[in-house]
């Protein structure tokens, strides 16, 4: 099948005000990933790695000054070339975004009802009433008891966690294809975050759409999405099937990711797991070595690691950026176990 | 189909009751003082002409500069006309004036200044540049000077005084903007579509609107002062239509002759509408600011 949207060798720099005038910062180097239709994709990685970047570039929300290079397209279209109006386009019906801070996403000085319509009546001309009962609609699909008295009320009246029900409402209102979550559940309560992702997950296969989800929440990116792509320092590192992701990790830098979640065992007592941080700070694309960017904090690492960057390697379903990642499979994995 | 009839009587909006908005204020006693007057100045200037108890335009010269007499509680001014009923009816030239500027200057001041802060680039340090240049010019001097090229009377001055605040005003809210444009929720409406238009005047112009008023307040009263001098030097309004400004000058003789009631009470109107327009506005900025 086509894919729904289609990144090839996406490169973003950001402009920098120096001491010596304007520079670039490279934060997205190379960046190449397919999303195909229902699918989920998840973009995990520290801090600093570039996922939220690439996953506004999708729909060209970039800062001022950015410099995008390379492909883009979705539903064969290309965004990168797509004047203002048919970007508008784009966003109010094709793509779908939802921010991390549903507090921050929402004019504070507007009702709930304001934001919900706003994108469908104002962007997309549709018809005001028929889209208020869709909406009423969906907010009681997505836990909203009392929609109609939310929609009258004003953001601050309501809680983190319903009004992110909300912006994911207002969000499957505009009909995308494919939705783009950016950290949603980031900012909420723990307890509100697994109801907000169940909510989230549910709507989103009873309408079939894509999602490309950010999250520095490995376990939660492989709960709802079905493949996941691993990204360290403006770069894909590994992308696999969710299903494996854990078990079977090809990159070191995975394998460290999984090994460095903190993991409560009841049966161990009260004695805390030690976390097994990965060494050194992450890098961004612009700092990181010639080489393969994880090597200085790689403990597989060898002299050959720092001397060329290490091509992407597709082996059936999976893709791997590492030297050495056919030698260092069964290692890796045995790595993730005795943590389990 | 009873559920759509159902769903159409749906309002988006319940307002805050006007007691909860007028406690939210938190005025202080001055702010409250100021209040209070600027509500008395603004009924004068709407219902003065009909309050006045006799015509203001009624010349007796028999009994000019005459002291007050029954019914005449101010007396009579240099042309033998009732000064309560000039100063009364007087409310509404010398506010429809400053009105005017400021509801000009505001206008230019947040068109310039939000297209500004949204565009950024060439079009913001152009705006910058002319904001500047403007600054650097008294806004009574270009008034006059408007005076000598356009002609006396009320228009020139009051286009003239508009020009002159509107950097004032264009520069807080071009700041106020900016710092909106920045926020998380101004990107969300990006992505969903909305065009830049609309972002601009749907959400940055009523977002901003507050700074907008507050400082629109306090420029009032400058405008006030600033025309009224106008009129007193004989340029903006002219006579037989009364006028505060105006009147300080005429009630000059007045003064001389041991009848200083027109000037003196045309005087404390301005003196006072001046002071409350400005310190409401201070007020209001304060409490903006703290927001």
């Amino acid at each position: 099948m086509a894919p729904l949207l289609s990144v090839e060798g996406l490169v973003v720099d950001l402009p920098v005000r120096g001491p010596t005038g304007r520079t670039h910062h490279r934060i997205i180097d190379g960046v190449s990933f397919d999303v195909a239709p229902g699918e989920a994709v998840g973009l995990v990685g520290e801090s600093g790695s570039g996922k939220s970047l690439t996953l506004r570039s999708v729909v060209r929300l970039l800062p001022e000054g950015a410099e995008v290079r390379g492909s883009l397209r979705f539903a064969d279209a290309d965004v990168l070339t797509m004047n203002r109006k048919q970007l508008n386009a784009l966003r109010s019906s094709g793509v779908a975004t939802i921010f991390q801070d549903p507090r921050a996403a929402v004019n504070p000085m507007r009702t709930v009802g304001d934001f919900v319509l706003e994108g469908p009546v104002r962007a997309g001309g549709r018809n005001r009433d028929e889209v208020l009962r869709e909406a009423l609609g969906l907010l009681t699909d997505v836990g909203i008891d009392r929609p109609e008295q939310r929609l009258r009320q004003y953001p601050h009246e309501l809680s983190g966690g319903m009004l992110q029900r909300i912006v994911i409402a207002a969000a499957i209102l505009s009909r995308p294809q494919l939705l783009l979550a950016d950290e949603p559940t980031t900012a909420l309560d723990v307890t509100t975050q697994s109801d907000v992702i169940a909510i989230l997950d549910e709507q989103r296969h009873e309408r079939g759409l894509a999602m490309v989800f950010v999250t520095h929440d490995l376990d939660l990116a492989a709960a709802i999405c079905d493949r996941t792509c691993v990204m360290y320092a403006g770069r894909i590192v590994e992308d696999q099937l969710s299903s494996t992701l854990h078990d079977a990790p090809q990159h070191p830098y995975t394998a460290a990711l999984v090994a460095a979640r903190p993991v409560l065992d009841i049966d161990a007592g009260c004695e805390l797991p030690v976390l097994r941080a990965i060494r050194g700070r992450p890098a961004s694309a612009y700092e990181a070595p010639s080489g393969c960017p994880f090597e200085p904090r790689c403990n597989h690492a060898e002299p050959a690691c720092s001397a060329t960057r290490p091509p992407e390697v597709n082996s059936g379903c999976s893709r791997v950026a590492c030297f050495r990642a056919s030698e260092l499979r069964g290692i890796l994995a045995l790595e993730v176990e005795t943590h389990a | 189909m009873t559920t759509t009839t159902g769903y159409q009587a749906i309002t988006l909006r319940e307002k805050p009751t006007v007691v909860h908005r007028i406690r939210g204020l938190e005025l202080g006693v001055t702010g409250w003082i100021a209040v209070v007057l600027v509500v008395v100045f603004t009924i004068m200037a709407i219902a003065g002409p009909a309050l006045a108890p006799h015509d203001p335009y009624t010349q007796d010269l028999l009994r000019a500069n005459n002291p007050p007499a029954p019914g005449y509680p101010l007396g009579f001014d240099y042309e033998g006309r009732d000064i309560l009923s000039r100063v009364l009816a007087g409310a509404r030239t010398s506010l429809l004036g400053p009105l005017l500027v400021v509801i000009l200057g505001a206008a230019l001041a947040t068109l310039l200044a939000v297209t500004a802060a949204w565009a950024r680039g060439w079009w913001d340090a152009s705006v910058n540049v002319v904001f500047d240049f403007l600054l650097a010019f008294p806004g009574l001097l270009l008034a006059v000077l408007s005076v000598a090229v356009f002609g006396k009377g009320l228009v020139a001055p009051v286009v003239a005084l508009a020009i002159a605040y509107m950097p004032a005003m264009g520069r807080i809210v071009r700041s106020g903007a900016r710092s909106e444009t920045s926020m998380d929720y101004v990107t969300a409406l990006r992505a969903l579509g909305v065009p830049a238009r609309l972002i601009v005047f749907r959400h940055l112009v009523p977002n901003v609107t507050p700074l907008i008023i507050a400082q629109a307040t306090t420029l009032f009263g400058f405008a006030l002062l600033d025309l009224s001098a106008i009129s007193f030097l004989g340029l903006g309004v002219q006579e037989p239509q009364p006028d505060w400004g105006l009147m300080v000058n005429t009630g000059a003789a007045g003064v001389l002759l041991g009848h200083p009631a027109e000037s003196l009470s045309a005087g404390t109107c301005l003196a006072l509408a001046a002071c409350a327009f400005t310190v409401l506005g201070l007020r209001l900025s304060r409490r903006i600011e703290g927001r």
